[in-house]
């Protein structure tokens, strides 16, 4: 048993380094908010950093974090570029209420439906909230799980970070 | 730790070969994953309803690896229950590779060969998928294939057995779906304010035959039919500030222990319209749901082996005393409507105050189908009228009004209103009324230290009987405490304890520990089994009494 | 290819459409297959109603000249009591042997209930194998006999019968009888199973006239049972519902689209009909 347990956590600091330069995985299909297919391919911000966070409607700590960044969104955006893609969760008992939960909290965020939780898989989401920054090459440079008030501002460090390495 | 290192390209590697014609997209690409391991040490406590664990020590382990190379990725999942945690099937016993597949995804063609999760529409006749903390995995293991000929449409075909526990069921699942997005399709549509999607998907199961006898006459076995077919048509329609969904789906005759082997046709029918604009949304949800449990074995009874999914109507809600009573549909039939309405009182107004508040109000009641008996197994069942309701099952009702009282201080109020009748958990009983209020105040103390204070109460007509021995009853009261230091730190401690009627106290001392996408939470105490958010996450926990600890980690 | 591709995608999706079975119910509505033993005696659930039916046998032969117009008679009778009454005829006797090296309507089985009740006129009918003081009810059936069938059609059985044709296997034909006990029965009961056949085209002699192309109809083929039934196994307390399979070949001559099963249950001691049933044969 120890065996298991000890090389599993092996495994995880070992790939840890690997996990550096991961990209967004391509072609997963997730749903727009009009019902519309779109692919993650699509998930771009024309060279400049990107959020992508994984919540649900139900999920208190991931609303807490979404409108906490909403009061500083547009700070955010002009600052950095940054633009926040929110990815919902939800399955089909609430998935219809995710649109009404978006414009009822205000929310200006790009929000799409895993209803499936395919893309939540593919990026190794194991609880929401999942935040994930990505570069504006298109890769992964950090995440973080959970949610507190005030740990916006260490998200906000990455993607200042991440906006200075693109510009330069 | 070297060799490790060197092990896992590989076994992906190993994994890929078979499906790649050339080998020089290999090198390169790119290994994630993510593990979890979860434990409790745990006592007995028949007051809690928690058992004797005589190997003292329970634990669920899995690990995810995957390698990705471009448009190429193959995966596999190692599980490990020895032994299976509270509140998961004992038939998890065992370690091993529960899950592997390797797919491309193209632009215009998406194929995975082995384990793979999918969802036609809604789910209504047909959704592999899993909860890793409710122990489901629906997973078919077989083939996959998505093909999106042209901007807007998508086709999928798949055929597979599904998972049960570490073997896989008798019955082979086959199904297609095709969906079309008008607006992608027909030009003079791509810009319309009116947006259109229309799906339809077909399920077919096959299972061999088998003798169940016949109740009514121990001389005959039931005819039974090996192929058991359910269609569903979808539309997704939105203008504007309107959206509206629906579907219908309908299922053949298809005899099992969840019907108790009626031969009636099944259908379902979920109806969503909303209206939102920016601070105000409405949403009211309808669905009829007849004789739709569609399993792909037919003498299965459990959680397992579900081809489809019939989601509840009703508010997923999170607080403790809130969440007591969930409502799980029942697939064999049921009557629902929802509401739901979020309004945000401007900044700067008399209600609103300097930072706005947001009013949160739903509502949901449920209640069984209308039956006319015509007999048992063997038989059509029943007949149904359709818009006629049955017995009352659940009706909730709650309010929840947050409002930021300064830049340091959030306070969310909730009450609810609840009647649960027993009878959705398989047993008579009478109806419960429960009153349930919740406060939730969060303490923004610095940049770096969050304090959170959770007080509820729960006033119920029910009372604690010990030959029904539901451990619910009664009246409850709970406090709740978090510090959080940064992300990374937390502690938390909490009782939840039944001070009229009931039985049990539940205490619970928490302390977290978050680095990255790493995650690493100890608990002492009694848990009840639910969705608990503390921490900074929400999961699906299981019933405990002793230690437990939890290590979540993506890499 | 594009095309290649959507093509075959359709096509396995017709393939997939036809993926559904649909089970037909039998008569009672149930959605089951006989797995017991035939000829075996087993508990049923399907509850019957209380119809009381009559039977009327009729002895006869192509050479009986008064027989087309019992027919008629016994026509008249089935038109107006409708599925309450059951008509059989059985060919038997001197008046029964065949006319211009036609086929032999005669039956073995037809042949012993005929001696066995001493019929010594033709055409003689009987309802229900009734008596009269010690002798057997047998009347000539040239004149109304509404009487007899009332007598028997206007009360509640004490027994009531269903007899479905159960589809053919193997070359044999399917029968299950159903018995479902309202009231007391006490003696030991028999069942009999039968084959009778419409439209078969026969020289017929009538009243001064000789008929060429005469149709005969509930013409007994087969006992399907013994002569003189199978033992019924039942308690015959009210609330007792029992039921039995059997199976067997039809003959040959025979065309199974115009032959129908009747069953009827006797007193073993008496002969007495107590109840009877009539089915298509499918």
């Amino acid at each position: 048993m120890k065996k298991i347990v000890l090389s599993m956590v092996f495994m995880a600091i070992a790939t840890l380094a690997m996990a550096q330069n991961a990209t967004l995985p391509q072609n997963i299909t997730i749903k727009a908010l009009d019902g519309t297919s779109v692919q993650t391919s699509a998930l771009q911000n024309d060279g400049k950093p990107m959020i992508i966070s994984f919540w649900a409607t139900w999920c208190k700590p991931c609303n807490r974090e979404l409108n906490t960044i909403k009061e500083v969104y547009e700070e955010w955006q002009e600052e950095t570029g940054v633009k926040l893609v929110a990815i919902s969760i939800d399955d089909a008992r609430s998935a219809n209420r995710v649109k009404p939960h978006v414009d009822g909290n205000g929310w200006e965020y790009e929000v799409y439906l895993d209803q499936n939780q395919d893309f939540k898989r593919a990026m190794n989401v194991v609880n929401v909230p999942h935040t994930f920054v990505i570069n504006g090459k298109g890769e992964i440079v950090w995440q973080h799980t959970s949610f507190v008030e005030g740990s916006e501002e260490e998200l906000l460090e990455v993607v200042k970070k991440a906006a200075a390495e693109t510009a330069e | 730790m070297k060799t490790k290192q060197k092990h896992l390209p590989l076994l992906a590697l190993l994994l890929a070969t078979p499906f790649l014609g050339n080998a020089q997209g290999i090198l390169g690409g790119h290994v994630t994953g993510n593990i979890q391991l979860d434990g409790q040490i745990s006592h007995a406590d028949s007051v809690i309803g928690a058992a004797d664990v005589p190997e003292k020590l329970l634990m669920n382990a899995r690990a995810d690896i995957l390698y990705t190379n471009g448009n190429f990725s193959a995966g596999l999942r190692f599980e490990a229950y020895q032994n299976p945690m509270l509140g998961f099937n004992s038939k998890y016993q065992g370690q091993g590779i529960a899950n592997y597949f390797a797919a491309y995804n193209g632009d215009k063609l998406s194929v995975t060969m082995g384990n793979f999760y999918e969802q036609f529409g809604s789910g209504m006749i047909l959704r592999a998928y899993e909860d890793r903390y409710l122990g489901v995995d629906n997973s078919l293991l077989g083939l996959n294939v998505t093909l999106r000929p042209i901007e807007g449409v998508t086709l999928k075909a798949l055929a597979g057995k599904q998972r049960y526990y570490w073997e896989y069921g008798n019955g082979i699942v086959r199904g297609i779906d095709g969906e079309v997005n008008f607006n992608s399709i027909i030009k003079s549509m791509a810009e319309s304010k009116f947006r259109l999607t229309m799906g339809a998907g077909f399920v077919s199961k096959y299972e061999p035959d088998q003798t169940i006898s016949y109740t009514g006459n121990s001389a005959f076995r039931l005819k039974l039919p090996l192929n058991v077919g359910a269609g569903a048509i979808r539309a997704d329609i939105n203008y504007g500030n309107w959206s509206l969904q629906a579907e219908y789906a309908h299922k053949g005759q298809d005899p099992s222990i969840m019907n108790e082997f009626i031969y009636r046709e099944g259908d379902a029918l979920m109806l969503n319209a909303t209206y939102s604009q920016k601070g105000f949304s409405a949403n009211l949800q309808a669905k009829r749901v007849d004789n739709m449990s569609f399993k792909s074995v037919r003498t299965e009874s459990g959680e397992m082996l579900y081809i489809n999914y019939i989601p509840a109507i009703t508010k997923q809600h999170t607080y403790a005393f809130l969440s007591m009573y969930p409502y799980a549909t029942q697939t064999t039939g049921e009557m629902g409507l929802q509401a739901d309405v979020m309004y945000k009182i401007k900044k700067e107004t008399l209600l609103g105050g300097k930072y706005g508040t947001d009013i949160h109000l739903n509502g949901a009641i449920i209640t069984g189908i209308d039956t006319n008996r015509i007999g048992g197994d063997g038989t059509l069942g029943y007949t149904s009228d359709w818009f006629k309701t049955g017995d009352l099952y659940y009706a909730d009702a709650s309010l929840e009004v947050a409002k930021k009282l300064s830049s340091k201080l959030k306070l969310t109020c909730t009450y609810g209103y609840q009647i649960f009748n027993p009878i959705v958990e398989g047993h008579e009983g009478n109806l419960h009324h429960n009153h349930i209020l919740v406060g939730d105040l969060t303490w923004k103390i610095d940049k770096k230290n969050v304090l959170r204070f959770e007080a509820e109460w729960m006033g119920s007509d029910s009372k604690y009987d010990k030959n029904i021995d539901d451990k619910r009853c009664g009246d409850w009261i709970m406090g709740l405490v978090e510090y959080n230091f940064t992300s990374a730190w937390f502690v938390s401690v909490s009782d939840q304890y039944a001070y009229r009627d009931g039985v049990g106290n539940y205490y619970n001392i928490s302390v977290g520990y978050n680095h990255g996408a790493t995650r690493l939470q100890l608990g002492y105490g009694k848990q009840r089994e639910g969705l608990l958010c503390i921490g900074g996450v929400c999961r699906q926990v299981p019933a405990s009494n002793g230690l437990t600890f939890s290590l979540t980690t993506s890499f | 290819m594009k095309t290649f591709k959507i093509i075959s995608f359709f096509i396995a999706s017709l393939f997939l459409l036809a993926s559904c079975d649909k089970i037909e119910s039998d008569e009672n509505g149930n959605y089951v297959v006989f797995s017991g033993a035939t000829g075996t005696w087993y508990d049923s659930d399907v509850e019957l109603p209380a119809i009381q039916r009559a039977m009327v046998e009729k002895y006869t032969g192509v050479r009986c000249t008064n027989c087309p117009a019992a027919d008629n008679v016994i026509h008249t009778a089935l038109d107006k009591y409708d599925d309450k009454l059951i008509a059989i005829a059985v060919h038997s006797g001197r008046f029964g042997e065949p006319l211009n090296n036609e086929a032999d309507l005669r039956t073995e089985d037809g042949t012993a209930w005929f001696e066995y009740f001493g019929i010594v006129s033709q055409p003689a009918a009987m309802v229900n194998r009734g008596r009269s003081g010690n002798s057997w009810d047998l009347f000539t059936p040239t004149s109304g006999f509404d009487d007899r069938i009332d007598a028997i059609v206007n009360q509640d059985a004490n027994v009531s019968m269903q007899i479905i044709s159960a589809g053919e296997e193997n070359g044999k034909y399917n029968v299950r009888i159903y018995l479902d006990y309202k009231d007391v029965v006490s003696s030991g009961q028999t069942l009999t199973v039968l084959v009778t056949e419409d439209d078969i085209h026969t020289t017929q002699r009538g009243q001064n006239t000789e008929y060429t192309d005469y149709a005969q109809n509930h013409v007994l083929r087969q006992v399907v049972t013994d002569t003189w039934g199978m033992e019924v196994s039942s308690d015959g307390m009210p609330g007792t519902k029992r039921m039995v399979m059997l199976s067997f070949e039809l003959r040959e001559e025979c065309i199974p689209q115009n032959c129908h099963l009747v069953a009827f249950v006797s007193n073993k001691e008496t002969r007495e009909i107590i109840n009877a049933a009539e089915c298509v044969l499918q």
